[in-house]
């Protein structure tokens, strides 16, 4: 019997490492290594023309020297929490309500599903050139809903109220919030599609088996729903740091970090000196600051959604 | 669960409320698609332009090679997609229920990796391309020729895995009862089986997940194709609607009805896997 | 029972093993490929639109082919927005374009990364130097050496509506940075909170700052390029005008002022009465408010100490690790010629660098506004200094006008700010080799 089952466990190892070894082989050659390859970058004065020189941690002291003054770094540090924090809690909230509306049952399931996710579905640059035309000052659709409701108030209070028109992505006040506008916007149908699946594991006979118990929609909510999409939020939610954390097309496509650093991002940042300003080191340095804040957040993170599993009582 | 009335019209205007103004954008990207250029700078806005001008679709089109780009673009995401479904599904497998040594720690390397940004890495992975050997004239140490650049290979080959799908996958797996497999294993089946005729099939509403995700992505992807493709030959659909772009205007009318017909064949994608989301996992029999 | 098993487990590792032979296989057979028997040059095109390249493709570059029997050119066509990053992994990777496109900031950058070839010895034999305009020759030089060949020319100079002009009272344009502020003052037209009409259309931009400073005598750089001289009266002095026209003499656009692309300026949707801008400003007019030409007159940019017109080119830059140097040069001269110059500026509406192909293009003659750009340009013009951080000089440059024009900081204090990054940022550069 103990010879069958150390040979089980062996057996079981094997298999798991045949399972793991195609996609790991690629994952080695083109994610792990060149992670590797851009840490040891991070130590080095590196232009991609002449070979990288180690300079220690010269351009880790940099970055602390800039985030102390408040400087460029800083900056699109403040703006990526920003986004995070614009992002992440309206849009889930949203998309998980928007889940629950459309499991309910109604017609015109397939309707709704598809035009929430046609956002996803359309490319990212082709979504911040659409919304950089709503945003202009002059011809966009945003100014011209102010207008028009300058003019409903007007005709409504009977005063004349103008709302004069805004610049949005020209205006560092509001650069930001237009692109936390628009990336809940686009990413709406993304996180609803992944908490539908989630609604969707949900058995029918635990909420068949509430309503006979007299359990109200709220209690069903709560006592149901709420703690069997734990999974599924945990996933969500790290998946959405992670992804907040890294916002960069839309920045690259509608501000370029501008007007004035309002919207630079950290990879923003990172982009802008590994290929305009050529100091892959410096860039590479920045990545890895970035990693430790996403690492940090995420133990956080599931530290605070701790239970994966869930048993089917 | 039954609704009443007054419950499902107000669902249904929630709902409508917020699908318009999903589709706002998109019903602007589409009016301006049908002007001609002068209508496109007015103020007011004009929603339904006089004439519909139907030949910026195809002036579009033909502004440069979209044919072949549609080809690119196709093989570009079906063979990332088929790659991702299969090594991350096998993947997430091994780390859902499997035990072995490093299990935990590579898992944890493989999350780690979504954490750093894509930027800093493409330039190794370019260059390890560019140095493939044996390939496009390079000899066995990789120099001499062009390796994997401007190839198919190249261009998916680091896009095969992602984190992101081993991750999804794992979490899903785990949550999958274990009767079934344990019974399967009683049995005598073994692990490639369970995977293959118990796993992926109870795993159809994820794999759709992540199959619509990732053809979305790779559909979509700009600065990856755009690094490693210089020839006009190899590029995607994307990168050619870059062709209405100039340093000083671009021309919004065609590039709207691009971007439109680029959008479309995702569109009807999403359209046509719309019931893999609704499947359910089939639980019967399981509860003791 | 342990048979089965075991034969469904040795399928599974004889599955696993076919898979990855096939794999293999599969990579090594995609990489075969036929030997080009031609010589392939690449090149890198930044400005273009549809008539660009219909005009290379289907006439330039197969004219250079059929002279050169067995060469074959790759013309590839790169939106600006994406070329720092295409050129920077090209060269990273070693497979970088024979010739590529790049613009006025570039100079510096690439010449000292060893990113273009010096090209002394060809436009020595070639002799064709003296046939272009300083201000364009000066944007391809660093260190007095000459490292690409200007394509298209772009000056800045001061427009103006006639009319509005004449109804505020005025005889001429304005000559000084006072006459400037009147006249914008007079032509201002505001409604409450909104400026209908600008006085002067001026963008937040640092270009137009550098301007300012030029024509108040100062300069961004010591004469070696390695201190800031940013921090002087003459650079306060000219922010703070930029800054005066915006909230005290209020004569800019406020809100409400087209954005997207550059496509429709101010000027030509008639919300300003004057505009510092290049050509474009003609062809904006010409294009969406044709009506107007007449009315648009072109004037030097206002003088303080000196009249400066500031002059930005693109231009062609050859590839250290090209392996035709001679058939690249080639191409180059051929693209240079002046037929060959006019043609291609005469669809993207720039102004060709050198006074033969000026002479040779059909869309200038007897374009009496474009003329006089070219006058200007020939008397006053300027180019940037050749300087190797200008990328990121711009960029901190600009968020040093934002902070003053958005009145986050003083002139002054934006300046001093500056001007200490700047002296670090050149002061952390290296000699190289």
């Amino acid at each position: 019997m103990a010879v069958a089952s150390v040979s089980a466990a062996q057996r079981e190892e094997r298999t798991a490492y045949l399972f793991l070894a195609p996609g790991l082989a690629l994952f080695f050659l083109f994610v792990l290594i060149p992670v590797v390859a851009a840490l040891y970058l991070s130590f080095c004065r590196y232009d991609m023309i002449h070979s990288p020189v180690w300079i220690g941690g010269a351009n880790y002291a940099r970055l602390g020297k800039d985030l102390a003054s408040h400087d460029v770094f800083y900056l699109s540090v403040r703006n990526t929490a920003q986004y995070a924090i614009g992002t992440i809690p309206l849009g889930m909230a949203l998309a998980l309500a928007l889940a629950l509306l459309v499991n309910a049952g109604l017609r015109g399931v397939t309707l709704y599903r598809t035009t929430y996710y046609l956002p996803v579905v359309t490319s990212l640059v082709a979504i911040s050139m659409v919304w950089m035309w709503l945003y202009d000052p002059t011809y966009g659709l945003l100014n011209y809903g102010l207008e028009l409701l300058s003019r409903a108030a007007s005709a409504l209070t009977g005063r004349q109220v103008v709302i004069p028109p805004q610049t949005w992505l020209a205006n560092p006040n509001q650069a930001m919030p237009a692109i936390i506008l628009m990336s809940i916007w686009r990413g709406l149908g993304y996180n609803m599609v992944i908490y539908l699946a989630g609604l969707q594991g949900i058995p029918e006979h635990l909420y068949e088996a509430a309503t006979i118990d007299g359990a109200t929609r709220w209690q069903r909510f709560r006592a149901i729903t709420w703690p069997l999409l734990k999974p599924t939020t945990a996933f969500i939610f790290v998946v959405s740091v992670i992804g907040a954390s890294q916002v960069f097309a839309q920045v690259y496509v509608m501000t370029n970090g501008g007007p004035n650093n309002a919207t630079t991002t950290i990879v923003h940042q990172i982009f802008q000196n590994a290929f305009s300003f050529m100091k892959m080191g410096y860039a590479s340095a920045m990545a890895f600051v970035l990693f430790a804040i996403i690492l940090v957040l995420s133990l956080v993170n599931l530290r605070l959604l701790r239970g994966g599993e869930v048993e089917y009582a | 669960m039954r609704l009443t009335v007054t419950r499902k019209a107000l669902f249904h205007l929630l709902l409508a409320v917020g699908a318009v103004t999903m589709l706002l954008p998109f019903l602007w990207m589409i009016s301006t698609s049908l002007k001609p250029e002068p209508e496109i700078f007015r103020f007011p806005p004009v929603w339904l332009p006089r004439l519909w001008k139907w030949a910026n679709y195809t002036q579009a089109m033909q502004a440069a090679a979209f044919g072949r780009y549609f080809i690119n673009t196709v093989i570009y995401a079906v063979v990332v997609t088929a790659s991702n479904l299969l090594l991350c599904s096998m993947a997430a497998y091994a780390f859902a229920r499997l035990r072995f040594r490093g299990r935990n720690l590579l898992f944890i390397l493989t999350l780690g990796t979504m954490m750093v940004p894509g930027q800093v890495t493409m330039v190794p992975v370019f260059i390890l391309l560019k140095r493939w050997p044996f390939v496009g004239g390079n000899d066995w140490l990789g120099l001499g020729g062009h390796g994997l650049l401007n190839t198919y290979v190249g261009l998916v080959l680091p896009g095969a895995v992602g984190a992101f799908g081993i991750f999804l996958l794992r979490q899903f797996f785990m949550t999958l009862p274990r009767e079934l497999e344990d019974a399967a294993r009683i049995d005598g089946c073994s692990e490639a089986g369970i995977y293959w005729r118990i796993i992926l099939p109870l795993s159809t509403p994820a794999l759709a997940t992540l199959g619509i995700f990732t053809f979305t992505a790779a559909w979509n992807e700009f600065l990856w194709p755009l690094l490693i493709t210089s020839k006009d030959s190899m590029r995607t659909l994307q990168l050619g609607l870059q062709v209405f772009q100039t340093q000083y205007t671009t021309r919004w009318d065609l590039l709207m009805a691009g971007t439109v017909v680029v959008t479309l064949p995702v569109l009807f994608l999403f359209l046509a896997g719309q019931r893999y989301f609704t499947r359910g996992i089939a639980l019967s029999g399981i509860k003791g | 029972m342990p048979a089965t098993a075991a034969k469904q487990r040795h399928g599974f590792s004889r599955w696993w093993l076919a898979t990855l032979l096939v794999g293999a296989g599969a990579l090594v057979l995609c990489g075969c490929g036929h030997q080009d028997r031609q010589i392939e040059l690449e090149l890198w095109i930044a400005d273009f639109n549809e008539s660009t390249r219909d005009l290379l493709d289907k006439q330039i570059i197969p004219r250079f082919e059929s002279a050169h029997p067995g060469v074959k050119v790759n013309t590839q066509y790169i939106n600006w927005s994406h070329l720092d990053e295409k050129l920077t992994i090209s060269f990273a990777g070693g497979v970088a374009p024979d010739i590529f496109q790049v613009g006025a900031e570039y100079v510096g950058g690439l010449a000292y990364r060893g990113m273009a070839q010096p090209l002394d010895d060809y436009v020595a034999r070639w002799g064709a130097k003296d046939d272009y305009f300083a201000a364009s020759w000066n944007t391809c030089v660093y260190q007095g050496h000459v490292y690409g060949l200007p394509y298209l020319s772009a000056p800045r100079v001061l427009l103006y509506r006639r009319d509005l002009l004449r109804a505020a009272g005025l005889s001429r344009p304005p000559d000084t940075w006072e006459e400037l502020a009147e006249a914008a003052q007079r032509m201002t037209l505001r409604r409450g909170p909104v400026t209908v009409m600008a006085g002067m259309n001026l963008p937040v931009s640092w270009q137009i700052f550098v301007e300012f400073l030029w024509e108040n005598g100062g300069e961004i750089f010591s004469p070696d390029g390695r201190r800031s001289r940013l921090n002087s009266p003459e650079a306060i002095e000219a922010l703070q005008f930029y800054v005066d026209l915006y909230h005290k003499y209020q004569v800019c656009p406020t809100s409400g002022m087209p954005q997207i692309g550059g496509s429709i300026p101010v000027f030509a949707s008639k919300k300003a009465a004057m505009e510092i801008t290049n050509q474009f400003g003609i062809y904006n007019v010409s294009k969406y408010a044709p009506e107007l030409l007449p009315q648009v007159g072109v004037a030097p940019t206002p003088k303080r100490k000196q009249r400066v017109i500031s002059v930005y080119t693109d231009w062609l830059a050859m590839s250290p690790q090209s392996q035709h140097k001679e058939l690249a040069w080639e191409l180059m001269a051929f693209l240079m010629e002046p037929d060959n110059l006019a043609a291609y500026n005469a669809t993207l509406f720039f102004i060709p660098p050198r006074r033969s192909a000026v002479a040779a293009a059909r869309f200038m003659r007897g374009n009496s506004q474009l003329q006089e750009f070219v006058s200007l340009m020939e008397r006053y013009g300027r180019s940037l200094p050749a300087i190797p951080e200008w990328f990121e000089i711009r960029t901190g440059l600009q968020s040093a006008v934002s902070a003053a024009i958005y009145q986050t900081k003083s002139p002054a204090q934006a300046l001093a700010d500056y001007s200490r990054q700047l002296d670090e940022l050149l002061a952390e550069r290296v000699e190289q080799r």
